[in-house]
C-alpha cells in the first residue's frame, strides 16, 4: 500500500521527476542536509523478468519504505524507482530487502538478484552516485531498445495518423518545459516556458507500436501538421488570457500558415515581444527565399526568433549573426566540450544550452558565460 | 493535407500559385470602390502590390497571404478596403492618416501597418524574390492622381474578362498520393526513372570542354507523372520516395556492375559516377560493398547529399564524410541555393565538392550581399564549387567571372551533345536536342535510336 505522502508527491512525468531528484540532491549538498536513499534499478532487469507482473511485485516490495514520514517517490524516465526520505527507517528498510530478497524465490536458475539491483544511499554523502543514475535514466540509451521494438512508421500509416489527428483531442498532450538563467546565487530562475506536443505520447496513443521519428523526412511531414494543430488550441478563446512568455518549435511553413495569423491576433496584447519562436536550420535551408519573408514578419511583429537544436556538428555551419535571429539553442554533448569556444556561433548571452541534464554540462556553459540553459538540471529553484 | 506552399528544394519543382478572384469580382470591386472614393479623393490612396511582376514560382501562397494580412490590417486601421485581383495583384484603397497615430493605436504591428511605412515593410519582406521591391509597389493619391487608379482597374478588368477561367486544382489527397507512391516503388522500373547528366570543367577556349563526372538520380518529371502529383504538392512525401527509391537504385547498379548494361557503373566513360544518396543509404553496407567492387574495376564513386539532409542530420554526415573518405569517395554537398551562402557557413561541413544552384537572381544582387556572396565562394573555395542547374550562357559567364570552373546543367548537356555530334559520323541523322535526351537516358528506351551509344556513353 502506497503511503499517502508518497502518492501525493509521485510527479506524473518522469522526467519532471528527474527534475526535482536532481533539485533534491542539489539542495542536500547546498545545505548539508543529511537524508537517506534506495534506488530500485528496474531497468537492469532482463526482459524474461521485466514483465508487468514483474515490476509490480518489484515496486510493492518497498511499500514498507513507502510508510516512513516524509518519505518522497521518484519514478525516472527509464523506470528506475528512488524512495528518499529523512531519519532513521532501518526496520523498513529491512523489511523491504526482505521483501525484495523473495522477489524470484521461484523462478529457479538464471533469475536475476534483487539485491544487486538495489542501493541504499546517504547524502549529501552518495549524492554523486545518486546523480550519475538520475542522469543515467535520463540518456537516450533506452531508446534505440524502444525503437526497435517498434516498427518505422510509413507513409501509409502516416496518412492515416494525420486523420486521426484531425479528429483526436491534442490538447492533453500538450506540455512544458521551463527555460531558465542561472542565478548569481548559483540556482535558476524560470525565464519563459516552451510549450509543445508530445509527439511520442500522441504517437502513442493515436499509432502504437510504430516509430514515427524513424524517417525523417515523414517526421518532419508530421510536425507541420502539429504546429498547426498548436497553434490552433493556442488561437483558441482565453487560450492566452494571463500567459507568460513562452517559445514554440515551428517550421518556416507554419509561420507562414493561415493557423498562424489567426494566432497572432489571439495573441494579447503585450505578450507577442514575449514569444519566441524556435526554427531548425534545415528547415531554414529547405527554403530559404521563405525563411527569410517569415524571418522579416514576424520580427517587423515583435517575435523573438531562436535558432533551435545546434549540435557540435554543425555550430561552425549554422552562425547566428548570417541567419539573423536573436538566440543560439546549443545542444549539449560531451563533444561540445572539447570544441573551440570562439566558434560557439554567437556570443554567450545569446546562448541557450539545451539538454542539460547534468552538472558537467551547466558546468561548462557557466564556464563560457552561458547563462540560459534548458534541462533537468537547471529547473526553477534547483542549483548548478 | 499540406497545401502546394511547400518547401522550395532545386531538386524539386515548384508550381506556380496565384490567389483568383472568382471571375472578375475583384476587378470590379475596385473599380466601384475607387469611384465611388472618387467622390471625395481628398487624404485617400491607393496602393498596389504587383505581386504579378514577381519571377516565377512566386507569387507562392504566402506572399499573398501575408501581404493581404498586413494590407488588412492597414485597411482595419484607416478605413480602407483590400482587394484581390485575378493576375496575383493585390489593391488596398484606404485614408493616408499621419503614422503618429498609429503608435498609440496598437504598437508595432499597428506601426508596421500604417500607410507610410507599408511600402518599406512589404519591401523589406519581398527582398529575397525581387532585385528592386520598389518595382512592385505603385502609390497614388486619389486627389491628383485618382486617374491613374481608374486606369489600373480598367486595365485589370479588360484582362480578366480574356483571362482564361484557371483550372481548378484540388489539393492533394495525403492517402490518395501515398497509394500511388506505394505503387511506383512497386512497379516502376529503376532505368525508367532515372536519368544521367554529366558535369564538365569548362576552360578557356572551345577546347577547354573536359567531362567530370556523370550523376545518376531520380527524374523528378518521370515521378511526378507516375505519382501523378507534383512534388511540390508535397515535397516531404516526394523526399521520403527518393529516399526509398534509392535503395532500390543501388541495388539494382550492384546487380547491373560488371554485366554492361546501361546501368553498369564499370561503364561509365567519365572520371567518376556520382549517386544521389540518403545518408541512412550512404552509411550502409551495402553502399560500403558496391564502393568497393567499383574500386576493383577501376570506377571511381561520388556520393550526393542534399544540404538540408546534411543540416538535417550534421552527426550523420560527419559520419558519412569519415565513411566517405575510408571508400575514397568523393562526398558531395547537393543542393545548396545561393542564399544559404549568406544565410551559413555551408562549406564548413567540409564536403569535397559542393553544388551551388545557379539562379538569375545571382547576377542581381545588391552591393552587400554581392560582397558577402564573393566572400562565401572565396572561403568555399571555387575549385571545390559546381555551379549546376546552369541552364544558359548566364549561369556559366558569372560562374566563369567568380572564378567557377566546374558547371552542370542543361547547358553543359547541350554543350557536350553538340562536341559529340562534331565527331559523330552518325549525327546527321539527329538532332542536337536528341543527342542531348539520349545522352540523360539510363535505360534502352530512350538509347535506343543512337546509332553510336559508344561516343554516347563517352560524354565527351
Amino acid at each position: 500500500m502506497m503511503g499517502s505522502a508518497a502518492r501525493a508527491e509521485a510527479p506524473p512525468d518522469p522526467a519532471a521527476a528527474a527534475a526535482r531528484l536532481i533539485a533534491l540532491a542539489q539542495d542536500c549538498i547546498a545545505a548539508r542536509v543529511a537524508r537517506r536513499a534506495l534506488l530500485l534499478l528496474l531497468s537492469a532487469l532482463p526482459a524474461a523478468f521485466a514483465r508487468p507482473t514483474h515490476l509490480r511485485l518489484a515496486r510493492a516490495a518497498l511499500d514498507p519504505l513507502r510508510l516512513v514520514g516524509r518519505v518522497q517517490e521518484f519514478v525516472l524516465p527509464n523506470g528506475d524507482l528512488a524512495l528518499v526520505w529523512r531519519g532513521a527507517a532501518d526496520a523498513a528498510v529491512a523489511a523491504s530487502m526482505a521483501a525484495l530478497a523473495r522477489l524470484f524465490a521461484d523462478a529457479g536458475e538464471g533469475a536475476p538478484d534483487p539485491l544487486a539491483l538495489c542501493r541504499l544511499l546517504d547524502l549529501p554523502a552518495d549524492a554523486g552516485t545518486l546523480l550519475h543514475f538520475v542522469e543515467t535514466s535520463l540518456r537516450p540509451a533506452t531508446a534505440p531498445a524502444l525503437a526497435q521494438t517498434r516498427r518505422a512508421l510509413d507513409a501509409v500509416a502516416l496518412a492515416a495518423l494525420e486523420e486521426a489527428l484531425a479528429r483526436a483531442d491534442v490538447a492533453r498532450f500538450v506540455r512544458r518545459r521551463p527555460i531558465c538563467a542561472a542565478t548569481a546565487a548559483g540556482g535558476f530562475r524560470k525565464l519563459w516556458e516552451k510549450r509543445f506536443l508530445s509527439i511520442e505520447e500522441l504517437a502513442g496513443v493515436l499509432a502504437p507500436g510504430q516509430a514515427v521519428a524513424a524517417d525523417p523526412w515523414l517526421f518532419r511531414r508530421l510536425t507541420r501538421v502539429l504546429d498547426r494543430r498548436m497553434l490552433a488550441l493556442l488561437a483558441a478563446p482565453g487560450e492566452l488570457a494571463g500567459a507568460g512568455p513562452f517559445s514554440l518549435n515551428l517550421n518556416v511553413a507554419s509561420i507562414l500558415a493561415p493557423e498562424f495569423l489567426r494566432f497572432d491576433a489571439a495573441l494579447p496584447s503585450g505578450l507577442r515581444r514575449q514569444v519566441t519562436l524556435d526554427l531548425l536550420t534545415a528547415d531554414i535551408l529547405a527554403d530559404p527565399p521563405a525563411f527569410l519573408f517569415a524571418r522579416d514578419f514576424v520580427r517587423a511583429r515583435g517575435y523573438r526568433l531562436l535558432l533551435r537544436g545546434v549540435g557540435v556538428d554543425l555550430l561552425e555551419a549554422a552562425p547566428l549573426d548570417r541567419m539573423g535571429l536573436d538566440l543560439l539553442q546549443l545542444r549539449w554533448s560531451p563533444g561540445l566540450a572539447e570544441t573551440d569556444p570562439d566558434w560557439l556561433g554567437a556570443p554567450p548571452e545569446r546562448l541557450v544550452l539545451a539538454r542539460a541534464a547534468s552538472a558537467s554540462a551547466v558546468g561548462w556553459g557557466r564556464l563560457r558565460g552561458i547563462s540560459l540553459f534548458q534541462g533537468v538540471a537547471a529547473v526553477p529553484g534547483g542549483r548548478g | 493535407m499540406t497545401e502546394p506552399d511547400a518547401i522550395r528544394s532545386p531538386a524539386l519543382k515548384v508550381a506556380a500559385w496565384r490567389i483568383v478572384a472568382p471571375g472578375a469580382a475583384g476587378e470590379r470591386h475596385l473599380r466601384d470602390a475607387a469611384e465611388r472614393a472618387l467622390r471625395h479623393p481628398e487624404g485617400r490612396i491607393a496602393l498596389v502590390l504587383h505581386l504579378s511582376r514577381l519571377r516565377p514560382p512566386a507569387p507562392r501562397p504566402h506572399h499573398v497571404r501575408i501581404a493581404r494580412a498586413i494590407l488588412q490590417d492597414t485597411a482595419q486601421l484607416h478605413d480602407g478596403q483590400v482587394f484581390s485581383l485575378g493576375n496575383g495583384d493585390l489593391a488596398l484603397l484606404c485614408r493616408d492618416d499621419d503614422d503618429d497615430d498609429d503608435d498609440r493605436a496598437g504598437g508595432d504591428a499597428a506601426a508596421a501597418s500604417s500607410p507610410g511605412r507599408l511600402p518599406s515593410v512589404l519591401g523589406r519582406l519581398l527582398r529575397p524574390d525581387v532585385a528592386d521591391a520598389a518595382t512592385l509597389m505603385s502609390r497614388w493619391r486619389l486627389a491628383g492622381e485618382g486617374h491613374a487608379v481608374l486606369a489600373y482597374a480598367a486595365e485589370r478588368l479588360a484582362e480578366s474578362l480574356v483571362r482564361p477561367a484557371p483550372a481548378a486544382t484540388p489539393a492533394p489527397d495525403a492517402a490518395h498520393l501515398v497509394e500511388a507512391m506505394e505503387v511506383v516503388l512497386q512497379q516502376a522500373g529503376i532505368a525508367d526513372i532515372t536519368q544521367a547528366q554529366t558535369a564538365a570543367l569548362v576552360g578557356p577556349g572551345a577546347a577547354g570542354l573536359r567531362p567530370l563526372y556523370r550523376e545518376l538520380g531520380f527524374s523528378i518529371p518521370a515521378l511526378e507523372a507516375r505519382a501523378g502529383a507534383t512534388a511540390a504538392a508535397d515535397p516531404y512525401l516526394f523526399r521520403h520516395l527518393a529516399a526509398r527509391l534509392d535503395r532500390r537504385m543501388l541495388a539494382a547498379l550492384t546487380g547491373a556492375l560488371g554485366g554492361g548494361g546501361p546501368l553498369d557503373a564499370a561503364r561509365a566513360r567519365t572520371p567518376r559516377l556520382h549517386l544521389n544518396l540518403a545518408l541512412p543509404t550512404l552509411l550502409g553496407g551495402e553502399f560500403a560493398g558496391f564502393a568497393r567492387r567499383c574500386q576493383a574495376l577501376g570506377q571511381r564513386l561520388g556520393a550526393e547529399v542534399s544540404l538540408v539532409e546534411a543540416t538535417a542530420d550534421a552527426a550523420g554526415f560527419a559520419q558519412a564524410r569519415a565513411a566517405a573518405a575510408a571508400l575514397g569517395v568523393t562526398l558531395v554537398l547537393d543542393c545548396v541555393p545561393y542564399l544559404a551562402l549568406l544565410l551559413g557557413r555551408p562549406w564548413r561541413l567540409r564536403a569535397d565538392l559542393m553544388k551551388l544552384d545557379w539562379s538569375p537572381r545571382l547576377s542581381e544582387l545588391a552591393g552587400g550581399e554581392r560582397v558577402e556572396l564573393a566572400a562565401g565562394l572565396r572561403a568555399a573555395g571555387p575549385a571545390r564549387i559546381v555551379l549546376q542547374r546552369a541552364e544558359d550562357e548566364a549561369a556559366i559567364a558569372w560562374g566563369r567571372a567568380e572564378g567557377i570552373r566546374r558547371f552542370q546543367g542543361r547547358y553543359v548537356d547541350a554543350m557536350l551533345a553538340a562536341g559529340r555530334m562534331l565527331i559523330c559520323p552518325q549525327a546527321a541523322a539527329c538532332t542536337l536536342r536528341q543527342c542531348q535526351e539520349r545522352g540523360a537516358a539510363t535505360g534502352p528506351a530512350g538509347r535506343r535510336f543512337c546509332r553510336n551509344q559508344p561516343l554516347l556513353d563517352a560524354a565527351a
